[in-house]
Formats: structure tokens, C-alpha cells, sequence
């Protein structure tokens, strides 16, 4: 399969790909203000990494595999602090703590009751 | 054979893109995950056009299953509402077969009538290529294609449920008539 779909594509259009990725990630950060679409879109730029990483040692170094072992280290490392970070928020929903208040905590450094 | 992987690049590409503003924009948080779901198996598809299968793996078994069901149960918890419940009333019985599964069947069939397709299946079943298939099933699989009886059932499944679909139509229709004349 993979030998079939050899490397007709040129570089750059995965390049461009992933930055769109890239950019539309950091809309996401900056815009959302629900948590958990916050953690999608980091995700989504930890995954625009991982296409650049695979490309560049795909096209440019044949023989090592460098890229494709940080791009599973990544995904790893992107597993564990998704579930680290659901572990804190399913902590902090057991104080009945909302998750709009937790939004305004960080804005205003108050707390809310 | 470069035509091919560019036809699969560009859609794989396209399809990224429009799910991952859709994750940004989409108002409802249960949709904007069904779309990140969407868009890293399609990220973890376009892994294998760049040669590298194992990480292809790791990024559908990883992300696209194991961190999704994470991110459901964030949601779960932190809506405080029963998902399930909510699922469950949207999608009813009645809905499978006005809508899906004509659609699906008609699908099934506009695809079978293909040539492509048709020549796919009939060389998948027919040749050497796949030693595991033993020789009775390959023979019924033939029959099954390559005779009129995958085409009857499949216009039959159709009609019924154009039939089952268009009669709940209309037993929902005479029940808000019932329901207004009482008022």
C-alpha cells in the first residue's frame, strides 16, 4: 500500500497543510472559552507538528527514522496530558465547581461562588 | 498510480481542514468532538501517504479512539446533563428508517452499479489474490454478485424501508391531527 502511494506530492503542500492546522489551532486557543475545545485545538497544532516532523523525514532523510519516533513520542506525550488534564477536571467537578466559573477564575482572579 | 495518492491527499486535506474550523466554530461541544475525532483519522490516513504506517496506528488507536472517549467523559461530567438520554431521544427507530437507511441502501446500490466497483468485486472474489477465502465461499460470494440476487435485495431493503419510513410519516401526521381536533 505504502509503495503503491509513493512521494509524488511535493513538500510543500504538506507544509502548507499543516500550517493552516497550525493557525487554526491558535484561533482556537485564543477564541474558545470552553475547556475542553481549548485542549482540542492544542491537539490540533500538537498534530500540525507531528505532520511536519513526518514529512520532513520522509522527503529529506530516507534511511533514519528521527521524525517518525518524535511524532510517536508526541502523540504519546499528547495522550497523557489529555488524560491528566480530564483527571483535574473531573477533581475539580467533584467540589461542584462549574465550568463557567472556572473560565472566570482565570479572567477576573476571583473566586465565585 | 501518483494520480491516485494525489486524489486521496487532496480529499484527506480538504476534509482536516473544514473539520478542524468546524472543531473552532462549531457552537455545540459534542459536535466539535465528532469533528476532532474525524479530523485525526483522517490525519492518522494521511500518516500512510508519507510511508510511515506505524505512526498511521498510533494516531487512530491513540487519538482518534482512546482520547476522544476521554474527552466524551470530560463532557459528560462537566455538562451534568445525561448525554446518553439526550442521544437516545434524537435518535429513534423511526428516524433509521425515513432517513438513514434509504440513503444508505441507495448509496450501496449506486455504488454496486459502478463499474469500478462492480470489476473490484468480482476480481476480489473470483482470483487467486486472496488464498485464505476457501473455495465454498468463494463460490456463494460469486453467486451472491456476480447473479440478480444482491441487486433484488438490495431494491427490496429499499422499498421496505421507503415504505416503513413514509408509513410513520404519515402516522405522525394523523396523530398531531388527532391531538389539534382535541384541542
Amino acid at each position: 500500500m505504502t509503495q503503491i502511494l509513493n512521494y509524488n506530492i511535493p513538500l510543500y503542500q504538506y507544509l502548507v497543510l499543516s500550517l493552516i492546522l497550525f493557525l487554526i489551532g491558535i484561533l482556537g486557543l485564543v477564541l474558545s472559552k470552553n475547556f475542553i475545545r481549548l485542549l482540542i485545538s492544542l491537539e490540533l497544532i500538537l498534530n500540525a507538528v507531528c505532520i511536519n516532523f513526518i514529512a520532513f523525514s520522509n522527503y529529506l532523510d530516507d534511511s533514519s527514522l528521527l521524525g517518525m519516533t518524535f511524532a510517536a513520542i508526541i502523540v504519546l506525550l499528547a495522550a497523557i496530558e489529555v488524560s491528566l488534564i480530564v483527571g483535574l477536571i473531573i477533581l475539580l467537578f467533584k467540589g461542584n465547581v462549574t465550568q463557567k466559573q472556572i473560565f472566570e477564575k482565570n479572567v477576573d482572579g476571583e473566586k465565585n461562588d | 498510480m501518483s494520480f491516485l495518492s494525489f486524489i486521496f491527499f487532496y480529499i484527506l486535506s480538504f476534509t482536516i481542514i473544514v473539520c478542524a474550523i468546524s472543531i473552532v466554530f462549531v457552537p455545540k461541544i459534542t459536535m466539535s468532538l465528532f469533528f476532532a475525532v474525524l479530523c485525526f483519522f483522517s490525519i492518522g490516513l494521511l500518516y500512510l501517504l508519507l510511508n510511515s504506517p506505524l505512526n498511521s496506528i498510533i494516531q487512530i488507536l491513540l487519538y482518534s479512539f482512546s482520547v476522544s472517549v476521554i474527552f466524551a467523559f470530560a463532557i459528560m461530567i462537566s455538562l451534568k446533563q445525561d448525554l446518553k438520554s439526550q442521544i437516545f431521544k434524537k435518535f429513534r427507530l423511526k428516524t433509521l428508517f425515513e432517513l438513514f437507511l434509504p440513503i444508505l441502501v441507495l448509496f450501496i446500490s449506486l455504488l454496486y452499479y459502478i463499474k469500478p466497483f462492480k470489476y473490484i468485486c468480482q476480481n476480489f472474489m473470483i482470483d487467486d489474490q486472496f488464498p485464505i477465502l476457501k473455495d465454498s465461499t468463494k463460490i456463494i460470494a460469486t453467486n451472491f454478485l456476480n447473479q440478480s440476487n444482491f441487486q433484488l435485495c438490495l431494491l427490496s431493503i429499499a422499498i421496505l424501508s421507503i415504505i416503513i419510513g413514509f408509513s410513520s410519516i404519515f402516522v405522525k401526521k394523523k396523530k398531531k391531527n388527532t391531538i389539534e381536533e382535541t384541542k
